[in-house]
């Protein structure tokens, strides 16, 4: 292919990227006015402010004013801001000081922003991923991203809207071998979120799938960028816990706060037997846990299509039973959606489930009412009441 | 790429990249060594602070995470961050109020109800004042329990100081209180004490039907206090 012809290609494929993207922007604020017709009430505090609901408020507040010296909110006393890692507040608090202006409005439009570079990464890490003899999934499974249920995530301020893009980044850089680069991303994504770290062992499977283990355990020469590199990622996870330690006292404040949101250690079955269980339930509660869970269920399935290519898929099948078992052992199904919503590897699963056009048309429409769907529960949360929390 | 979806027996393509070896380590080699064993060695920072915190368990689920909050009424439990306790006193838990104010006591199960175990296992931390004067006796722990068991199942609750088992209540549907004797030694060693008691029998079936809700029974520990052994 001459050189020419590769930069028109690339050309048609950012023109592509940029129309999915600016079509993606249309339907949410189109999803969003109607919620807001339906409901006008929820539009009270401003039309964009009504996407920066749930945890956007607290990024939003740990921009604008730090961490907590103590655990002081809720009527309980027992919730802090710890809980919330500091990439993204940080981010906001650098974007703001250039911008000015009010806060949720600049954390709303940077999300907005912020999605473009994300599906312009996501159709590149497509392209390297794609079979040879497949020239449209790459632009297929970006549209896939647009349109996926829970691509709500990717717009609303929160630590999911950075996730999906430095997770996607560090293992695209990886892949292209550049190993110390994917190790400044992975750093920043352990400062994104708990489940941020575990960009580690999935970065490690693909070192020891390019390397073996021989040669990383013994340095070989020519493995020190890799080795460096996995060595940087803890850096993001390892200077929130030295500052927690210095502001608390406890450097796993992120993991102990989470106590204020009923969030502790539990095995999986426990979690069953108390969240779905009749006797100590209400029947619409054990309802919605059976929905939350589902997602569970439905993550596992999107597993089988890459497990079956598993020898180029590996990296990301670790990262995604990784994340999948810490959620599982949270000790609540909410926010199941939301923690496993944001794992690009099962966007990449449901890309390849279709292959025909045809197919392919289906599941993209498919997808797109279930975002759209999602998307209207998320913005009508107030009138919706407790099955709210299926978007939570 | 080609996955070997159809071609199972030939060599599945990793290579999307230069990852090659060298048989010798230039100056960039070494220097990359070298920023990675730096790493290790801040690593080991964060650990410690995790390991070793400056604040423990018991401060922590007092004055971090709120689990155990601060009794504001109470006549007792005050100096040292709100969990000292001067021998002699005798401690109320009121259960009339959720959790928060019913300070102190670790109940598994979320229920705002009161400070019973409606798990298999229930904690108190307190901080001896004076404890260089009870080091060398022994102490006389006094433990309210008040058990609203199956008909005709009992419990035994099991009370250990410290890790160190000190006797067993037994209980059906009915408040006791318990006498039991805490050896020299034991008490006033760390900065806080740790009383726990725990269910038995607490085995799978126990815990099982617990847990499903399908029996409504508790154990709540009204009130405590130590004594020195006359």
């Amino acid at each position: 292919m001459t050189v020419a012809v590769t930069q028109a290609r690339e050309r048609s494929d950012i023109a592509y990227v940029l129309g999915v993207y600016a079509l993606s922007r249309v339907v949410v604020f189109l999803v969003l006015a109607t919620a807001l017709a339906i409901n006008p009430e929820m539009g009270s505090d401003g039309t964009l402010a009504a996407m920066c609901r749930w945890d956007c408020i607290w990024y939003v507040e740990l921009a604008r004013d730090g961490y907590h010296p103590q655990a002081q909110l809720w009527a309980s006393g027992s919730a802090a801001n710890w809980a919330f890692f500091p990439a993204l507040p940080m981010l906001l608090n650098a974007v703001h000081d250039i911008f000015g202006g009010d806060w949720r409005f600049v954390s709303v439009i940077l999300m907005q922003a912020l999605f473009l570079p994300t599906l312009l990464i996501f159709h590149a890490y497509a392209q390297e991923i794609a079979p040879s003899d497949d020239p449209s999934f790459a632009r297929f499974a970006t549209a896939l991203a647009a349109a996926w249920p829970f691509s709500i995530y990717f717009s609303i301020p929160m630590s999911e809207a950075i996730f999906l893009p430095l997770s996607l980044a560090a293992l695209l850089l990886a892949r292209r071998d550049y190993w110390i680069a994917a190790g400044l991303v992975g750093a920043v994504l352990s400062g994104t979120r708990v489940v941020g770290i575990l960009i580690a062992p999935a970065l490690l499977t693909l070192a020891v799938q390019r390397f073996g283990w021989r040669a990383l355990l013994t340095l070989r020469p020519g493995t020190e960028r890799v080795i460096l590199g996995l060595a940087m990622t803890g850096l993001g996870l390892g200077g929130f816990m030295l500052y927690l330690s210095h502001l608390t006292g406890d450097a796993l404040g992120f993991l102990h706060i989470q106590v204020a949101w009923m969030r502790e250690f539990k095995w999986p079955w426990m979690m069953l037997i108390d969240d779905l269980n009749p006797f100590v339930e209400a029947w619409d509660r054990v309802g919605l846990n059976l929905l939350l869970a589902s997602s569970g269920v439905g993550a596992a399935l999107l597993l089988v299509p890459l497990w079956r290519r598993r020898v180029v898929f590996l990296p990301e099948i670790v990262l995604t039973v990784l994340v999948m078992a810490v959620a599982a052992t949270g000790g609540r199904f909410m926010s199941l959606p939301r923690i496993l919503g944001v794992l690009f590897p099962l966007i990449l699963g449901l890309a390849f489930v279709a292959e025909t056009p045809t197919g392919r048309r289906r599941v993209l429409i498919a997808s797109g009412v279930g975002s759209v769907l999602l998307m209207m529960i998320l913005f009508l949360e107030r009138t919706l009441g407790l099955w709210a929390e299926l978007a939570m | 790429l080609d996955y070997g979806l159809n071609s199972p027996c030939e060599t599945p393509v990793l290579e999307t990249g230069p990852s090659t070896t060298t048989n010798r380590r230039g100056v960039a080699g070494w220097l990359m060594l070298a920023a990675t064993a730096a790493l290790a060695l801040f690593y080991l920072w964060p650990l410690k602070a995790a390991l070793f915190p400056d604040v423990d368990e018991a401060y922590r689920r007092t004055f971090i995470t709120r689990e155990f909050n601060a009794y504001p009424t109470s006549p007792v439990f005050e100096g040292k961050n709100g969990l000292g306790y001067t021998l002699g006193t005798r401690v109320v838990l009121n259960a009339e109020k959720p959790r928060l104010i019913l300070s102190r006591y670790d109940w598994r199960g979320w229920e705002d109800v009161g400070p019973y175990m409606a798990g298999m296992k229930g904690r108190v931390f307190l901080h001896m004042e004076n404890a260089s004067a009870i080091l060398g006796r022994s102490l006389r722990l006094s433990l309210g329990v008040e058990c609203n068991m199956p008909r005709g199942s009992r419990a035994s609750l099991i009370v250990d100081v410290n890790g160190t088992k000190v006797g067993t209540i037994p209980c059906r549907r009915d408040a006791v209180t318990a006498h039991l004797i805490v050896p020299a030694g034991l008490m006033g060693v760390k900065t806080y004490d740790q009383i726990t008691l725990t269910r038995d029998p607490a085995g799978f079936w126990e815990r099982l039907v617990t847990r499903l809700g399908l029996r409504y029974d508790a154990v709540s520990l009204k009130h405590l206090t130590i004594t020195g052994r006359p």
